[in-house]
């Protein structure tokens, strides 16, 4: 293939390589049907109740007809390449097929990156069939797509490849399937427990809001989620949402590099584990 | 000659126990190496660490000169493997994965490569079905097909032909022997002890983690068992002057008893001391019906390092 060729017989070339293998054994994956099936279900709930609301009064006040539809096929498409991929490594692992693999000329360094890849241009597969349904809709309905709608899709990127991070990054280190979608779970958990505790806490009644123990929780937890806000994806994706809702161009790029960089620290982590535990199951 | 495989002292610990300790061990390039062991040997962590997939505690291994903990992609596309378990990605045909490592390792002419391959091992048929559902003879072959894709200089067979039925058994044999005759360096681990008797030109034995002995099969036996014998079975055996033989300065006594004579000899019976006592016979009128020689197999030499006299051959 000229493509490959080009790519040298490198680093590049394995992950170029494993990116293919991956996105064909996406696009085989009862999973990747099935996930469209429920993002387009979702979409389809949502314009159809909005389309109800238009034939009822004619009239429906909203920022953007496509945000919410949209939303949640971004979640989604996301929660599915992030449970993709905590499993991925530890499968590959526990097959064995991540040994074979490393028998030949590859090494950690382009086989995460490959990964990654693959996910990453899965994602932005489903985004682009998604948005060709949404335009031919919109075509048809004379509905239009807002900025603040290609704002949140184009932060999208990221924080899902934050997530599919995360999920690779746990898929390294543990060594079972069952391991690493518990170990994900669990940290998903920590992450939206710690983002929500604070604003739960605040709905205690207002005789208790000043009560010294549950006020000592409610700064602890602040503190942790200030410094979670650096590493949560859905912090970012929360302060992300806020920027495009704000029009704050800083917040919003902050939003995206921060993620980004994410992205870079767990693909090195997850690199450097790796390299340090082997690969044998 | 270059050594294709050198581990110096190599050693793996893992919590409480040593699975390889101190292991030195040397292929020389061209050189068929049997690695011989009983299960859980430390076989299979050697040769993992061989390849850069296990960290040694201690100690160095070099494939082709190139260490294992900095073994470069250029290197790497130098080496075929054959891994103790066949395991194949999901949902790929045989021609897909091989296609995958193909360029992976950067074949040229993919596709005629593999169609030559798949037909030396009969696997033609089963080209386009999953290798997945193929039988465990048919995964070892097409594992064995993967290793030898692109054209490796050094071969790393961990139970080539563990799951093969005797006419498999023949294919894998046949297919080894045209590659090793193209100037290969194999090392071979297994447990059919008479297929690597066959093939190995030198042997190395480990057991409970330490190399036990590294040498060629005739110097082993000759180590554990100083003597071999020949039985032969002659026209006229009370005719044949049987102390004649004994003028050959390998032969220490022969007997002859029940018609036939033993002829007890100094070392191994090699092929050109079996030709040395049949000449000798022929010159003093005996006539050979029947002649085998009498020596220590692979096998009795592997249980007797692994069970019991290893002391022998150390000292």
């Amino acid at each position: 293939m000229g493509f490959d060729r080009r790519l040298g017989n490198g680093r590049l070339r394995a992950a170029w390589l494993v990116c293919q293998r991956d996105l064909r054994g996406l696009l085989f994956s009862p999973g990747t049907y099935l996930v469209v099936l429920l993002a387009g279900l979702a979409a389809h709930l949502f314009l159809n109740t909005l389309a109800q609301s238009i034939a009822d009064s004619g009239l429906a006040v909203l920022s953007g007809a496509f945000n919410l539809p949209i939303y949640s096929v971004l979640f989604v498409t996301g929660l599915f390449l992030a449970l993709a991929s905590v499993t991925s490594i530890s499968r590959e692992r526990e097959q064995g097929t991540l040994e074979v693999l490393f028998y030949g000329p590859i090494d950690v360094a382009a086989y995460i990156g490959g990964k990654l890849a693959s996910f990453g241009l899965a994602y932005l597969g489903l985004l682009a069939l998604y948005l060709v349904c949404y335009a031919l809709f919109a075509g048809s309905t004379g509905f239009a797509f807002a900025v603040p709608t290609w704002a949140v899709i184009g932060l999208s990127v990221p924080v899902v490849m934050h997530v599919v991070a995360l999920g690779t990054f746990v898929s390294t280190v543990t060594r079972r399937v069952r391991a690493s979608l518990a170990w994900f779970l669990l940290i998903l958990l920590v992450l939206l427990a710690l983002q929500f505790s604070p604003d739960l806490l605040e709905l205690a009644p207002v005789g208790n809001r000043f009560y010294p123990p549950l006020r000592l929780a409610r700064i602890v937890l602040e503190r942790i989620n200030l410094a979670f806000t650096w590493v949560s994806p859905f912090a970012l994706l929360i302060k992300g949402t806020e920027a495009v809702r704000r029009a704050d161009a800083l917040l919003y790029v902050y939003t995206a590099v921060i993620s980004s960089c994410s992205v870079l620290v767990l693909a090195a982590g997850s690199m450097y584990l790796m390299w340090k535990g082997g690969v044998r199951s | 000659m270059a050594d294709a495989i050198r581990t110096d002292s190599l050693t793996k610990s893992f919590a409480d126990f040593e699975a390889v300790i101190d292991v030195s061990l040397r292929v020389e390039a061209n050189e068929i190496y049997g690695f011989l062991g009983p299960n859980g040997a430390g076989k299979t962590t050697t040769i993992m660490m061989l390849l850069g997939l296990e960290r040694p505690t201690r100690g160095v291994a070099y494939l082709l000169d190139s260490p294992s903990h900095a073994r470069e992609f250029a290197v790497r596309r130098r080496l075929g493997v054959l891994g103790e378990r066949q395991v194949f990605f999901d949902d790929m045909t045989a021609r897909e994965y091989l296609r995958f490592f193909g360029r992976l390792y950067s074949v040229d002419r993919i596709e005629h490569r593999i169609d030559a391959l798949l037909e030396r091992v009969n696997l033609t048929h089963a080209a386009d079905a999953r290798a997945r559902d193929f039988s465990r003879g048919m995964q070892q072959k097409l594992g064995l097909v993967r290793a030898l894709l692109h054209d490796p200089e050094l071969l790393i067979l961990d139970e080539p032909v563990s799951a093969l039925d005797p006419r498999g058994v023949v294919e894998v044999r046949e297919l080894l022997h045209s590659e090793l005759g193209r100037g290969k360096t194999v090392l071979i681990s297994s447990h059919v002890l008479t297929e690597v008797e066959q093939l190995a030109d030198r042997i190395g034995i480990m057991n409970k983690g330490r190399l036990m002995v590294e040498d060629t099969l005739d110097n082993i036996r000759q180590a554990l068992q100083p003597e071999a014998r020949i039985q032969i079975e002659l026209a006229e055996p009370d005719r044949f002057p049987t102390a004649a033989l004994l003028d050959l300065d390998f032969v220490s006594r022969t007997e002859l008893r029940d018609g036939r004579l033993s002829v007890h000899l100094m070392g191994v019976a090699s092929p050109a001391a079996r030709a040395d006592v049949s000449r000798a016979i022929s010159q003093h009128g005996g006539v050979i019906v029947n002649m085998h020689a009498e020596q220590m197999t692979l096998e009795q030499a592997f249980v007797t390092i692994t069970d019991e006299d290893v002391e022998r051959l150390a000292a």
